[in-house]
């Protein structure tokens, strides 16, 4: 196998989900090289770790948005194949800390003030993450005054705020309005199940995505 | 008015007799259930039986009778707490000469599992038991109703629909008047943003009398598309 070949392998296990070789799934897959040793493989070779983030990684996890938005496959499989994604970056970690490969930017987000629910939010975190950005997860319950001190600290930094209840979308609302009166010019992406089109409108927030692939192709657009 | 004694009970039960879907998981997860693989299904099973042996599901519920309504406001008093339950739960409650306060909850251990899977990158299978966390202390609450039902049909009252805060635009503030009426809260605590720990427990009212009856949910008058009592019959 050449290193093109390897790339692709491994773009492979990402699209479908082949973590490592003990995986059990995909069961075509069974037995072989998941995305964990095929990365490491890579690197032995001396693959570039940004071919390895841009060919393979961030390429399967376009695939599998493009696939999730067409309704081809399901949250359970994009799931999956994030957890391939994320063990292949266990390899990439140490060269993103040396700077040897770059991150398209960093995307902070957190469940607002008021709301304990953080699937959806770490669904978003992990299909962003794959797509090439450095996530800062604030975890559930974030007041507007800690979203500001990381703004504070990270001030190129879009930010996603999410929210599962109606009655947390007054939470929202007002933590919008006080991170654009500190920071008029930070990007801000809304989610979660009771919010749309309108009430980002309302709200004066910047994006609505109503799944991890719009708010990828919204982040992409603002570095394209 | 009659004014008649509180009336309150706790029931714990095992998990294993909460009718479980394997379908409610599968809509959860947006996943057709002609599209489900044989993985997946695995999986929730698998689960399945791990959160059923971790769960401890409880549930109480005290009955006040004599509530006062104000169909204008949407406000009911009862035990000198007063409920701003909006218009649409109100007039589903108006003609109540009982109210039943409930909550109910699939206990701590779950949600644990839940958290500990996420943590170990373990993405899907901790979505998996946050999931069957919810159906559980779901299945609780549709006991608690059920038992509700019992009691009201020996006294030749029918009951209505469950209605909760946070749904139907009965702020989830109120939860801060609604837990002091009950004797038990099967150790579900509010956070001051009146969330309950843990997570995966319901509470609400169901209403009681002779003049009521429960009903489709009018989901057309709400604009929660995200309920998981939309389109419930």
């Amino acid at each position: 196998m050449d290193n093109r070949q390897l790339l692709d392998k491994i773009l492979e296990c990402v699209e479908y989900g082949k973590v490592n070789k003990a995986a059990p799934f995909p069961p075509n897959m069974r037995g072989q090289d998941g995305a964990y040793e095929l990365t490491r493989q890579a690197l032995d070779r001396g693959v570039k770790p940004s071919e390895i983030l841009n060919d393979a990684l961030i390429k399967a996890m376009e695939k599998v948005g493009q696939k999730f938005s067409e309704k081809k496959i399901f949250v359970p499989q994009m799931l999956i194949s994030a957890k391939a994604m994320n063990a292949a970056m266990e390899h990439l970690k140490p060269f993103f800390q040396s700077g040897d490969v770059k991150r398209k930017g960093k995307f902070i987000i957190g469940t607002v003030a008021g709301d304990l629910h953080d699937i959806g939010k770490n669904l978003v975190a992990m299909i962003v993450e794959g797509a090439g950005w450095e996530v800062i997860d604030l975890g559930v319950d974030v007041s507007s005054i800690r979203f500001k001190e990381m703004i504070k600290d990270n001030p190129d930094a879009i930010v996603g705020l999410s929210a599962l209840l109606t009655t947390t979308m007054h939470s929202m609302k007002s933590i919008v309005h006080e991170i654009k009166e500190a920071y008029p010019k930070t990007k801000l992406i809304i989610g979660g199940a009771p919010v749309n089109e309108d009430f980002k409108n309302e709200i004066d927030a910047d994006k609505y995505s109503p799944d991890p692939q719009g708010a990828v192709s919204y982040l992409n657009s603002l570095v394209a | 008015m009659i004014n008649r004694k509180i009336l309150s009970k706790i029931i714990q039960v095992e998990a294993h007799s909460i009718p479980f879907k394997t379908e409610n998981i599968l809509k959860s997860l947006q996943v057709p259930p002609d599209k489900a693989d044989k993985y997946l299904l695995e999986q929730i099973d698998l689960f399945r039986e791990k959160c059923y042996k971790l769960s401890r599901p409880c549930g109480c519920y005290s009955i006040h009778y004599d509530p006062q309504f104000d169909t204008n406001s949407g406000t009911i008093s009862v035990n000198n707490a007063v409920f701003s339950l909006g218009k649409i739960v109100t007039h589903a409650l108006k003609k109540s000469t009982g109210l039943a306060f409930f909550i109910c909850t699939c206990g701590s251990e779950v949600e644990k599992l839940s958290k500990q899977l996420i943590k170990e990158g373990q993405t899907l299978e901790g979505y998996i038991v946050d999931l069957i966390g919810s159906e559980i202390a779901e299945g609780m609450a549709d006991i608690i109703h059920q038992q509700i039902g019992k009691n009201t049909a020996k006294e030749k009252m029918n009951y209505t629909n469950r209605y909760s805060p946070g749904y139907c635009n009965w702020p989830v503030s109120d939860q801060q008047l609604l837990f002091p009426l009950l004797d038990n809260t099967c150790g579900v605590s509010l956070t001051q943003s009146s969330l309950m720990i843990p997570i995966k427990s319901v509470s609400g009212v169901i209403g009681i009398g002779p003049d009521v009856k429960f009903k489709g949910y009018s989901c057309n008058k709400c604009d929660a598309s995200f309920c998981i009592y939309r389109d419930k019959q």
